[in-house]
């Protein structure tokens, strides 16, 4: 999206009449012509632009009026919102919930370039500012490790304990708080209207979720499906912990392990992406060498 | 690591899935020979018949609790059987989980495929401990789905269920056909086997329900074809099947024949359900009429046919429903 600035120069000129062509838009960002008429070409084809060339004026105007551009660029208040959607629906757990967490990702995606932090003003779902704040005050620690003070109701009484945050879960139209009590040395699940006071230290806390299985036994036993993984040699190195939008789950050298939920997918990313080796599982090397001999199978008949 | 694949298991979905599964682990297996429809006669599945009020697809498979239902149906053929299943959102869940996955390999290493809830039932016929996975069979695709070892059991319908298969004690074929015909007179007259849920009814009652529902206009689309598909596959079975045991009674005879009439009488409703281009099936609305009145004409041939069961029925003793066992009607678990 880097030429986008560049788009919308071209557009902001052909909507003031000043029939902008290649040789100016070239002049303007310094930039080849060849890469100007190529800008050109995106905004018409790509964009759909109704783009008329207008020889008289040596320079483009659009044909219809009516023609916007494609909004492309979220502000601030739009990522906020989208961070909190994807929030909501990366801990949907009901029908189709493999679909929706998929779009939580998506929308993870647009939304935030490294951790999706809540804060300032969030779109509010049946939930009291108390408890806005709180899971604000709580994503803070979750995300810098820091160890919180709280004071919540639990069977009639009020218990105070330190608590190192480890993650929110949405279920049941309430939001809950996962937390390690080092004191009692076991982990808790708290309901966070249940939260009367919080107080986020400046104690770090090294407490992890061990594992990915770990993670998939709350203490109410509800379980999510656990991914595929895929060892994958890359010849490259992987920014960001994502591969494509597939999750590293952990890497050693040039070997990453990949999430993956949908196989179909995933054997799609493998045939058009560029990778040294895949070691395992066996069954997906099995599917996607099936795959390529009928792929194969069909191009010898045609060569036939 | 270990690894087994049986290759001789080969699912295909024409009947109801659970009697698809067993007749493919049955006869892959040598514990069954014969067609289908045998498979489905002699174990009741045939006749099981549940109907939800809006006509939702989990009616087919709605047809009461599956142990309460599938444990007789299996006694029936002589053969052993141990299952497990429940919700997975319970504690326990993940205990039951990993010894459902020795089990199912012990099975595996047998030789047995395991009937699994996909859903719907499917087969599990294969495992590969390096990469920790089921492979299972749905009977529409060709490929495998991949089950994790840490998945197995997790699915949007939050329920479970596994089935393991052993030997078989031989059981006079008179026998079988008496309690199958039981078991079809036990499937008509219990109105709600989903209970506390009343919205899903069983044998007579389900008529209704299809056709209350279908006459309301406010019912599943792909839930009403999946329906009337399954209740004709059923039918033509039920007739397939007694039209083979029906020189055991006279009373069978007669019901053979009212079966006949009654899939003479459904075959039109086949050519009440259209395709659309993207290859999904409607029910033609226009035709809603007609349908009904031909399954209220069914309903009434069943009635007699079920009439004719009793009469067999009543002719012997039956120990299994006159003798209160010591755990109650339902098995001990």
């Amino acid at each position: 999206m880097s030429h986008m600035h560049r788009i919308y120069w071209l557009d902001m000129q052909i909507r003031e009449g000043r029939y902008p062509n290649s040789n100016l838009l070239a002049r303007q960002f310094e930039i080849s012509r060849r890469q100007a008429q190529r800008d050109i070409e995106y905004l018409a084809v790509s964009l759909h632009a109704p783009l008329v060339y207008v020889a008289k004026r040596r320079g483009y105007c659009y044909e219809d009026e009516a023609f916007v551009l494609p909004q492309i660029y979220l502000t601030e208040d739009e990522k906020r919102v989208l961070k909190y959607l994807a929030y909501r629906y990366r801990h949907y757990n009901y029908d189709h919930s493999r679909t929706i967490n998929r779009v939580a990702r998506l929308l993870d995606r647009f939304a935030a370039e490294e951790q999706a932090e809540l804060k300032d003003s969030l779109p509010i779902f049946d939930a009291s500012p108390q408890v806005v704040e709180t899971m604000e005050l709580l994503t803070n620690a979750i995300a810098h490790s820091y160890a919180v003070q709280a004071a919540f109701r639990t069977e009639g009484e009020i218990e105070r304990r330190l608590l190192y945050p480890l993650r929110l879960e949405s279920r049941y139209n309430a939001d809950y708080l996962h937390a390690y009590s080092p004191a009692e040395d076991k982990r808790l699940t708290i309901r966070l209207d249940a939260i009367r006071e919080l107080a986020v230290t400046r104690q770090r806390f090294a407490y992890t979720e061990h594992s990915a299985a770990a993670d998939s036994l709350p203490e109410n036993g509800r379980r999510h499906l656990q991914p595929y993984i895929a060892r994958v040699v890359l010849p490259y190195e992987l920014q960001g912990g994502v591969w494509s939008g597939y999750r590293v789950h952990s890497s050693s050298g040039s070997m990453y392990e990949i999430e993956f939920h949908d196989i179909e997918s995933f054997m799609l990313h493998l045939l058009s992406s560029e990778w040294v080796e895949l070691h395992s599982p066996k069954w997906l090397k099995g599917r996607l060498e099936q795959k390529c001999k009928e792929l194969l199978g069909r191009l010898d008949k045609r060569e036939e | 690591m270990p690894a087994v694949y049986l290759d001789a298991i080969t699912m295909k979905r024409e009947s109801k899935s659970y009697v698809d599964s067993l007749h493919a682990v049955l006869t892959a297996a040598g514990l069954f020979q014969g067609p289908k429809h045998m498979l489905s006669g002699l174990t009741g599945m045939a006749f099981k018949l549940s109907v939800h009020k809006r006509l939702l697809p989990l009616s087919v498979t709605a047809y009461g609790q599956w142990g309460d239902e599938h444990r007789p149906a299996v006694d029936n053929i002589g053969l052993y059987t141990a299952w497990d299943g429940g919700r997975s959102r319970h504690p326990s869940f993940c205990y039951y989980q990993q010894d459902a996955i020795k089990w199912i390999k012990q099975s595996l290493d047998q030789g047995i495929g395991v009937i699994y809830w996909i859903p719907e039932f499917g087969v599990i016929h294969g495992y590969d401990d390096e990469d920790g996975v089921f492979f299972v069979q749905d009977g529409w695709s060709r490929e495998d789905i991949v089950v994790l070892y840490d998945n197995l059991g997790l699915n949007w319908t939050g329920f479970w269920y596994c089935q393991v298969f052993g030997d078989k004690a031989e059981v006079p074929q008179e026998d079988m056909v008496l309690e199958s015909v039981r078991l079809a007179i036990y499937d008509w007259q219990t109105p709600h086997k989903a209970l506390p849920d009343k919205e899903i009814a069983s044998g007579k009652l389900a008529y209704t329900f299809l056709t209350e529902g279908l006459r309301s206009g406010q019912f599943d689309e792909s839930g009403a074809v999946y329906i009337l598909d399954s209740y004709l596959y059923a039918r033509a079975e039920i007739r397939d099947y007694l039209g083979k045991v029906q020189p055991l009674w006279s009373e069978l005879a007669s019901a053979y024949a009212l079966y006949q009439e009654l899939v003479h009488v459904t075959s039109e409703i086949g050519a009440c359900i259209y395709t659309l281009k993207d290859g999904s099936r409607r029910v033609d609305r226009s035709r809603v009429d007609d349908i009904v009145v031909r399954l209220r004409r069914a309903e009434a041939l069943e009635e007699e046919a079920v009439a004719c069961f009793q009469a067999l029925s009543s002719r012997y003793s039956d120990k299994k429903r006159s003798v209160i066992p010591r755990w109650g009607a339902s098995s001990p678990r």
